[in-house]
């Protein structure tokens, strides 16, 4: 009975990473490449790029 | 949560078709892992870095203990110390890799809740992942060996909160995965005791 509640759980869970997660990100991060989804808590800490922001926008001046 | 739970799930079919060749060869695949430790882990955050696929492994080892009795179980019981060694080897990029970030950028003494959780779960880590080789277990003695991996739920709880302390995206995931782990838990050993008291009045 627990290994099939327990079956059940992570097969909910992993459709529910699934559609919240996307797909490309999850591909992003195999590649070596955090983003959104898969952001590590040292870009948090550095402050590095923002969601769809460049670490380059604040330095440059737009034309 | 996608790559943790997918690890999981390819881990415990590993365990459940190939428990027999993983011991037969274990330390093939420790060396296999270890490789890939070396050349991924050395490289920018990725799946193992970031801790995705080592606790994936450890959400396995850790569940392993509240299956069923059966043929499911007893296949993955029969590799439970490999893959907590095989874990071991790929949570060590991830626990450098921080460790020195820190030390660099952050500051050893500023870093967070999380952070500090961290490095006492991996310290808890080093004697169990140590005694988990079959040559040291058997030096060992059962007994003694049983009484180490006590504190494998040490090491549960503090790799629960480390995630949870995080407080990112997958905050809810955690609370899910942990908190039913120790409901089930908890039935398990009020049954158990239920049982041994039982047996103990007759």
């Amino acid at each position: 009975m627990k290994t099939k509640v327990i079956i059940i759980l992570f097969i909910i869970l992993l459709g529910i990473s699934i559609l919240k997660e996307p797909l490309v990100d999850t591909i992003d991060v195999f590649s070596g490449a955090t983003n959104d989804t898969y952001s590590s808590l040292v870009d948090t800490t550095t402050g590095a790029s923002h969601s769809h922001e460049s670490d380059d926008d604040d330095s440059e001046v737009d034309d | 949560m996608t790559i943790i739970l997918s690890t999981t799930i390819i881990f415990s079919l590993l365990g459940y078709f190939f428990s027999k060749q993983i011991r037969k060869y274990a330390l093939y695949v420790y060396a296999f892992f270890a490789l890939i430790a070396l050349i991924i882990g050395s490289q920018n955050a990725n799946i193992i870095s970031l801790g995705y696929v080592p606790f994936g492994i450890f959400l396995l080892v850790m569940y392993m203990g509240i299956l069923d009795k059966g043929k499911f179980k007893n296949q993955l019981l029969g590799v439970r110390g490999e893959f907590a060694i095989i874990g071991t080897i790929l949570l060590i990029p991830h626990a450098v890799g921080y460790l020195g970030y820190y030390f660099d950028f952050v500051g050893f003494w500023t870093g967070t809740a999380s952070f500090y959780i961290g490095i006492v779960a991996v310290l808890v880590l080093a004697p169990l992942s140590l005694t988990s080789f079959r040559k040291v277990k058997s030096k060992l003695g059962y007994k003694k060996w049983k009484k180490t991996h006590y504190f494998s739920y040490l090491f549960y709880v503090l790799i629960g909160l480390h995630l949870t302390l995080m407080h990112n995206d997958r905050f809810w995931f955690y609370i899910i995965i942990f908190g039913f782990y120790i409901v089930l838990k908890s039935y398990m050993l009020i049954k158990t005791y239920r049982i041994k008291k039982i047996k103990n009045k007759n």
